[in-house]
């Protein structure tokens, strides 16, 4: 299979959606992911009557075609899915795109708590604290 | 093949998870004079190798630091958890699970619950389980004890307990999503109240405060979330417990009614370690797979697999509600349903329990379609945006859920092993019941709408009941010191031994109980 039509399949799988990237330009290296989960890749060649045939679909035709793999063979589909959802909601690129940031949770962390919180908290368990007891002896 | 035979000693305990930290630091305590060897099939995690310092950490959490251990296995596995296939193809839970020290509390959520008073009844008060040999009273000081060698966070207070001890630090923040959930469940009435956590909210016996980083479920970095590597373990190998890790126990030695130790198996060759007392705690998989392949005979070993039902509501709000950030586990939870109501249809009751979002590979993960152009949709709509409410119901005791040996030989060289388990009509009743309040509670916070996932099958982190106490041979396979029937000096110490399930996390309980085996062993031989 050629890189062309590899980043093909990536791009229906996710296509681009305003600054979000699609896969094949949001700096994945899939091609361990799509080396083991060939017979799709496969399956998707033939559905479409060859690579080339893939490649001059326009994307609703590439996602039908998927559309019929996904159904011919669920769990193989499923397995290529979330194999390259995971390498792509991971890249910087899109998870800066969905308005996080990409960086290690550590050692920096994140603030949760508002300042006003605690006491808007306090005012609300004070209704539950009066309520008599609500387990059985 | 030769067997290397070591000096013998008084007590070898099998596995270092939860329920082998509790009992083992107590018994060192309870009995100082004793000889007490740990075996442990996996290793020390290095904290400095977890994902969470890495960027790309999210790779991990559905790979090599996946909760399941299949899934880990498939992605090349990690070195620290020596897991082991569980065929679970006939499960609608998947077994989730850490075989390293520390065992489940490495990649727990630290949510610490303890059960009800009632959950100790269940038969006397609603007919159905089995009361369990002590009550809530019995088992108190022990919680007590626990609590305090994890270092508990929370709020004293909550009328859906007994008074419990004041809680040496203040709840986990709660955050937008938490103050969220606190004005809906407000808002109709119902009981709420922060969780206890197994986390640090301040400074507390020498770990750090929670800096709220998300990923608690592939190891806490900085060592804020508590685990047994460190509450339990230094202390006891402090008293002169003696850790072996790399240790596969193959076989606990059973001779003319008592056992006369262990063999097990290392990189260098397989060991025969006399004992006077074997005690197992690998889990309620771990454990019954290792009991029925040294040929122990109790009818109920392996039987009564209780997972809890578990099912869940996506809320979606119109404003941001913190994103991936806090313990996932660890804000607030309603028990207004749970203690029986007969006009609901079913009996015992469900936990409410908001629960933070995740990263965002792992939200997309659970999309309904995840591809195409609708994903990006769907996710842009809920990311930052979602709260799921999970529902957890009291699973029965049910014989025909079990675990079994599957007739082959794994790679550890124990017997494989297979989970049998199928939701019982009582807990979909329940499930159903728990997953509507769940949707009038979002509804009630705010949500501009709801998405209901009525069976979470990755939520299988609380393997109970494969040995359960009881007084009768013929329906237990321990007495209520978790001593097994009929084997003289094999004991069990881990979530094996419910009775029945309660309706909340056991870690908790499971702590409480290994204490009171330990002491209760200590008792008996003073």
């Amino acid at each position: 299979m050629s890189a062309t039509f590899d980043d093909a399949v990536l791009d229906t799988l996710f296509p681009g959606l305003g600054t979000i990237p699609p896969a094949s330009r949001a700096g994945l290296d899939a091609s361990a992911v799509l080396a083991r989960h060939g017979p799709v890749l496969t399956a998707i060649e033939a559905a479409a009557g060859g690579e080339a045939a893939f490649l001059a679909a326009d994307p609703g035709r590439r996602a039908d075609l998927l559309e019929a793999v996904g159904h011919s063979d669920p769990a193989a589909f499923q397995a290529l899915v979330l194999a390259v959802s995971a390498l792509y909601h991971a890249s910087a690129s899109v998870v800066e795109a969905y308005g996080w940031v990409a960086r290690a949770p550590q050692p920096e962390g994140f603030a949760v708590e508002a300042p006003t919180d605690e006491a808007e908290a306090a005012r609300l368990l004070g209704k539950v604290r009066a309520r008599r007891q609500i387990w059985r002896a | 093949m030769s067997v290397k035979r070591l000096a013998p000693v008084d007590v070898v305990v099998v596995g270092a998870g939860l329920g082998a930290a509790a009992f083992t630091r107590h018994l060192a305590e309870a009995a100082p004079s004793w000889s007490i060897v740990v075996l442990e099939r996996g290793g020390w995690v290095d904290r400095a190798a977890l994902p969470a310092l890495r960027p790309d950490f999210q790779r991990d959490v559905l790979g090599p630091y996946a909760t399941s251990p299949n899934v880990r296995l498939a992605a090349g596995g990690i070195a620290p958890s020596a897991d082991y296939a569980v065929d679970d193809s006939e499960s609608d839970f998947k077994p989730l699970m850490w075989s390293g020290v520390g065992g489940s509390t490495i990649n727990w959520a630290a949510h610490f619950p303890r059960f009800h008073p009632s959950d100790f009844r269940t038969r006397t008060l609603d007919g159905v389980g089995d009361d369990w040999p002590f009550s809530y009273a019995d088992l108190e000081p022990f919680y007590d004890l626990n609590d305090a060698r994890f270092g508990i966070a929370g709020l004293a207070g909550d009328p859906a307990y007994p008074p419990k001890p004041e809680r040496p630090m203040p709840p986990i923040a709660l955050g937008k999503l938490g103050m969220t959930a606190a004005r809906g469940f407000d808002r109709l009435g119902w009981h709420w109240w922060p969780v206890d956590s197994a986390i640090n909210s301040r400074v507390h016996h020498g770990r750090p405060a929670c800096n709220h980083c998300g990923p608690c479920q592939q190891g806490c970095v900085t060592g804020a979330k508590a685990s047994t590597d460190m509450t339990h373990w230094p202390e006891a190998i402090a008293r002169g417990v003696e850790m072996r890790t790399g240790a596969v126990v193959l076989q606990v030695e059973i001779a003319a009614g008592r056992v006369t130790g262990v063999t097990y198996r290392t990189a260098e060759g397989d060991v025969f370690q006399p004992a006077g007392t074997v005690v197992v705690a690998g889990n309620g998989v771990g454990t019954a797979r290792l009991l029925l392949a040294s040929g122990v005979t109790a009818p109920a070993l392996g039987r009564n697999l209780m997972y809890h039902g578990a099912g869940y509501v996506r809320g979606f709000f119109a404003e941001d509600l913190d994103g991936p950030v806090g313990p996932t586990g660890c804000s607030i939870y309603s028990h207004e349903f749970y203690e029986t109501d007969r006009s609901r249809g079913f009996v015992r009751g469900v936990h409410l329990q908001a629960t933070r979002e995740n990263p965002l590979a792992v939200q997309a993960a659970r999309l309904a379609r995840p591809w195409g152009e609708e994903a990006h949709a769907a996710l842009l709509r809920e990311f930052r945006r979602s709260m799921a409410i999970l529902v957890v119901n009291e699973d029965l005791p049910e014989s025909e859920n079990h675990v079994a040996l599957t007739g082959e030989t794994a790679a550890d060289g124990l017997p494989g092993v297979k989970v049998v388990y199928r939701l019982s009509d009582h807990s979909r009743r329940a499930l159903d019941f728990g997953l509507d309040r769940a949707e009038d509670m979002l509804r009630a916070a705010g949500a501009v709408e709801t998405v209901r996932v009525p069976l979470a099958p990755f939520t299988g982190w609380h393997l109970l009941g494969t040995a359960r106490m009881g007084t009768d041979p013929a329906t237990s396979v321990t007495d209520g010191s978790g001593r097994v029937h009929g084997v003289s000096g094999l004991l069990v110490a881990d979530g094996s031994l419910f009775t029945t399930s309660a309706a909340v996390n056991p870690g908790s309980t499971i702590g409480a109980v290994a204490t009171k085996v330990a002491d209760d062993l200590a008792r008996a031989a003073a």
